[in-house]
Order: C-alpha cells, then structure tokens, then sequence
C-alpha cells in the first residue's frame, strides 16, 4: 500500500508552505516566489545549500520555504513510511525523545506526528547548522500544535549537537536518532558527528536507541556510510536493516537508500575495578 | 523499505536474563522497587537447589524480609533456607568453629569480621551457593566472609537507594568485597502507580536513572494530610480500609506512635487483621501481609514489604532530608504503596521549609 501523509500534515502543508508560496505576490504562474525552477534548486542547492545567506532576489527565509515546496515532501513521505513501519500504530511505552540532526524544517518531527497515537507527548532535539531552517521548523511545530487532536512535541532547535540543553538526569527513555540526508553533506566529518552524537546520548538515557538513517540511493550521497556505520557497530549498536529500496507514495515510487541501528538498554551497571 | 517493528527491536525481558544467568558463577543484580528481586532471589535459590539436590540458604536484612522471602516461596511451592544474616552467619560460625561469633566491644550485636575471617583464614567455602537478598544494608564484612567460607558462587541483589542500616555497604564495596562481576541492572517498576512513582522520584538519587514505571496512570494521586490526633488518624486508616479493604501498611518513626495507633485499630476493627511488628516483639511469623488488613511497622521494618494502601505517619520526623540516609529512607516508605499513599503529618503544623520541600501540589495532592 503506497504511504498516505495523515490528513492533518496535508492541512499543514496546504497552509504554511504550498499556500505561502502561492500567496506570495512575487509568484506567477511557474515562477514561484519570482523564480523558475532551476534557479530555484540552484537556489537550495539540492537541499545542502548553505541557507542563511540570500541567493539573488531569495532571503534565507524564501530559500527555506522553497526547499520546504520542492523538497521537504519526499522526505516526509520517506520518514513517515519508516516510522509505520517501526511503530506501525504501537508506541514505545514511554514518551520518545527524538533527536533529529539535520532537521531541515521539522520534516522528522513531522513525520513522527503523523505515526504516533493522539495525545503522545515526546521531547524533539533539532539539529540543523541553518537559523533560517530551525526557525521554520518551529513555525511548522507551531502551526501543528494549534490543531487539536495531534501528538505534542517539547522542541528545541540548536545548530550544533554540543548545544542541546538537557537538565533532567539521564532516564530509562527510549531514544530515536534521525540521519536523514546528513551524509550527503560533502563538509560533514562522521567521527565529530557520532562522537558529538554519543556524548548527547549518555545526558538523555540509559534506555534503548534506534538510529534511522535514509539517504540518497546514489553512490555519492553515501560515501561516508561505511565509516559511519562501522562506527555505531564499535559503539555497541547492531545494524537490523540496511539496504536500498523503494517507498511507494501515491505521487510513484522513490527509491531510498536506508539503515536501521539499535542498541539496547544498559544491561549492567560498570562499577569501579575490573 | 523493509524495517523491523520497534516491538522486534526492544526485546527488554530483563528479569529473563538474569533467570537464565549461569547458576555455578556468581550474579550480581541491582534493581529499584518493584523490580522484582525478592521473586527472583527465590526463584534463582530454587533453580540452585533443583542443581545441587539441597535447599539453598537465603539471605536477608531482617526478620520482616526474612519473612517476606518465605511468604513468597510458600506462594510458588518452593523450598529456600531463608535466614537473616545475623542468624544464619551466627550458626555458620558456630558450625566451622565450635566458638560463638566474636563482636566488636561494647556493641552486642557487631560481628567482628576481620577476626572471623583469620580464624577460618585456612577453611574453604563448604557450600556451592548462597542467596542474598537486600545486600545494600549488609556490611562489607559480611560479603568477604560469605564469599571465603560460605559458598563458591553468591548471587546478591542490592539497591543501594533504599539502604536504610548504618552498617550498609555500597555497590563497589558488595562487588570487591564478594568478587563478584558487574551488576547486571533491573530498571523496570512493576509495583507503584506513576502517580506514587513521581511522588518516590522527588527523593531519589543515585548511578542509576528511577525506574520505568510499568503500570498504567490511575488517576489517584498521593495526598499530604493533616491528622491533629491519633483518633483522627486511626479513623481515617479505618475509612480507608472500609472504603477498599486491601492490604494496608502504617509506617512509624517512633514505636510508641505504632503502639498507639494499632490499639486503636484493634479497638476498632476486631473482625479483621490488625498487626503491629517490632523487633522486640519478634512476631513477624504470624503475620501475613498479603491478607486484607492493617499492618503497622516502623520505618526499619517495612522494608521489603508492600501494601495496596500506605500511610506514613509522622511525616514531620522525616522531612525535609538533610542527608543521603533520609532521602533514602523518604524513597523507600513512598515506594511500598502499589496504589495509593497518603503522607500524614500530625498535631504540629510542618515548617514551611518542609511544605516547601515537598514535591508540589500536581505531583503530591495538598
């Protein structure tokens, strides 16, 4: 069966990004926001751009809100296919804490709303470098909270992984991590990234982790992937999927390379001595 | 895109483990309230005695949670030696020596293990495996004697945040003092309301996070009551116990509180289970908490045990904490409750320090 985005995500689609761009008094016909497609890609870059900076006539907010128009629904629809099938309508019993690096504008967060039962409360760690991207990821978060009836999220948005604030001691919490087209990052170093990523990890839980990683089927994209894969195996995760296939979407099929990572819960406590 | 369901990933059967942990090597087991290591430490001794063809010996703080681990092998059928640590290392010396356990003067009660350990300095242990249970609130002494010239192989569940005895050992003292391996960990609460389990989290502290509550949201959050007298306090137990039968537990600071308030109940109450324990009385093997009743027992006591219904009474005794030892006391009353507590502070009114220092209202009903 072809994934369907929950009517409520369609809504919000509708509203804050199809309908601002087509509302913009600048966009005419295939123009949108006064530019063509291509320099509107040219303009995101393909979704690796450096975002905070203006391309021409597009601010930051306009490249932002264009790669949400252009990008931001394959994803969605990627993502939310993953979290059926992880969750597939039975949560973990306690509330998640996502961590979502390289967020874009909330597109993991958003995919989880749609997955999880009505009332769920979970605690979302956004990652993106962009000020521009986390801001309209909070606009979105936003937009969803208003509507009755959906999951809560507790956000905060950072640039880098050391600056997420977390008070509370670490908990038994499930944890999921989202590397969703990080990779393809030509500037990202994997060893910072998982070390960064590990040192988040022993702040929030002792509980079980599951790391969700999609990409790109091309070659390119996924350089990286062995090492950053060989690096969670050495840091005690096992690999419970890994492949590359398709998604089936009512707009046609779109092919995603993806992994599945989980490392259990802290079976023994290590005291001091051997 | 073909993934597992979380539920294929998250195959956290904890208590499993540590079933099927080894039973000739020694086990190491930490774990919160409600984790289940009383059950476990019964079903580990009866899968020790089904293997070495005897009962295994069972080993506990005191005569309560002796009593506890009986009452539990009695409900499964099982046949465990269970003893208090002071009883059983008493006979075990005697045993090996023929002489009575020296002490440590003035104290009538203090093993001195250090001597104990050169007197048997040559003798091996005599018995393939020992069971204890509530290893937080045994002394290090104790370990290094049981580990030399008790068993081969020991398994010891602990949880060093409800250790209440002045003589407790820490987790790094029970596992190089026994030489035992790592503790493996228990973090599941199967016992306590989240209501009840957010009221004990406000005290808890510790290596490990607070447990992950099992059970389901009831809807009944613990209260802060106020109780000017004992007649009011006994009314309101008898109210409870009208209301919803079940078991009940009364926790004391002070005997003579319990002894007050149990005559009351009797009084009250003649055709139902009334009980009061002390150490003094020394009448733990005709009680039986499981029944539906009234059980009173003071801080020390109630150890081990739990109860439908929890009323802490003198609560102004108790708080605010100032120290490790009262935090760990406050975590452990709170947590014998499986579904409802009540925090009873009596004729004086608690300092707004205290009040204060409380959780707040959502968490601990006012």
């Amino acid at each position: 069966m072809p994934i369907r985005l929950p009517q409520r995500l369609r809504d919000i689609r509708t509203t804050e990004i199809v309908g601002r761009v087509r509302k913009d008094p600048r966009t005419c016909g295939d123009l949108l926001l006064g530019v063509d497609r291509q320099t509107a890609m040219n303009a995101i870059g393909w979704g690796q751009a450096e975002f905070d900076e203006p391309v021409g006539s597009l601010s930051a907010e306009d490249r932002v809100l264009l790669y949400a128009y252009w990008n931001q629904l394959g994803h969605l629809e990627e993502l939310s296919e993953a979290f059926n099938q992880l969750f597939g309508g039975n949560s973990p019993s306690q509330p998640l804490i996502v961590v979502d690096l390289g967020c874009g504008p909330f597109t993991g967060g958003l995919a989880l709303i749609g997955q999880l039962s009505t009332g769920e409360l979970f605690d979302y760690i956004g990652v993106d470098r962009s000020r521009a991207m986390r801001e309209f990821g909070e606009h979105l978060a936003t937009a969803v909270d208003s509507m009755a009836g959906t999951p809560r999220s507790k956000r905060q948005w950072v640039a880098d992984i050391a600056d997420a604030t977390w008070h509370a001691p670490p908990s038994w919490r499930p944890v999921v991590v989202i590397v969703s087209f990080l990779l393809a990052s030509p500037s990202l170093h994997v060893g910072t990234l998982l070390a960064g990523l590990e040192q988040l990890l022993s702040r929030l839980t002792r509980g079980p982790t599951t790391i969700l990683y999609t990409n790109s089927p091309r070659v390119a994209p996924n350089r990286t992937y062995p090492a950053f894969r060989d690096g969670l195996l050495d840091a005690g995760f096992r690999l419970t999927a890994d492949d590359t296939g398709p998604v089936h979407t009512e707009r046609g099929e779109r092919v995603v390379r993806y992994a599945l990572f989980h490392r259990d819960s802290q079976r023994t406590l290590q005291l001091g001595g051997d | 895109m073909r993934l597992p369901t979380y539920d294929e990933l998250s195959s956290d059967e904890e208590q499993l483990d540590i079933l099927e942990a080894p039973l000739d090597e020694s086990l190491f087991v930490v774990g919160p309230p409600g984790s289940g290591k009383t059950s476990l430490a019964v079903w580990r001794g009866d899968a020790l005695a089904e293997l070495y063809g005897t009962a295994t010996p069972v080993i506990t703080y005191n005569r309560m949670l002796r009593r506890s681990l009986y009452l539990v092998a009695d409900e499964h059928d099982i046949d465990i030696r269970a003893s208090t640590m002071q009883s059983y290392v008493g006979k075990d010396y005697w045993h090996q020596t023929r002489t009575m356990v020296p002490k440590v003067p003035p104290h009538r009660y203090e093993y001195d293990w250090n001597q104990m350990v050169v007197r048997l300095a040559k003798k091996e242990p005599h018995a393939e495996a020992l069971v204890v249970d509530e290893g937080q609130d045994l002394p290090p002494g104790f370990f290094i004697y049981a580990s030399r010239h008790i068993a081969k192989a020991l398994t010891v569940f602990a949880d060093e945040e409800q250790a209440i005895s002045g003589k407790r050992s820490t987790l790094e003292q029970i596992k190089a003092s026994a030489g035992l391996p790592h503790p493996m960990i228990l973090s599941e609460n199967h016992r306590n309301t989240p209501e009840i389990a957010r009221v004990a989290e406000h005290f808890h502290q510790g290596q490990l996070p607070a447990a992950t509550v099992v059970r389901s949201r009831s809807g009944d959050r613990p209260k802060l009551v106020r109780s000017g007298s004992a007649e009011s306090t006994v009314g309101r137990i008898i109210n409870e116990f009208r209301n919803r039968s079940g078991s009940i537990g009364i926790v004391v600071d002070q005997n003579s509180t319990g002894r007050s308030v149990y005559k009351g109940l009797v009084d009250q109450l003649p055709e139902h289970r009334v009980d009061i324990y002390t150490s003094d009385d020394a009448n733990e093997d005709s009680i039986d908490v499981r029944v539906p009743g009234v059980t009173v027992l003071n801080k020390d006591s109630v150890k081990g045990q739990e109860f439908d219904t929890v009323f802490v009474l003198e609560l102004e005794r108790f708080v605010p904490c100032t120290n490790d030892a009262e935090f760990r006391a406050m975590y452990m009353m709170c947590t014998r409750a499986r579904d409802r507590l009540f925090l009873v502070y009596g004729r004086e009114r608690l300092s707004a320090v205290a009040e204060a220092w409380l959780p707040s209202g959502d968490v601990l009903e006012r």
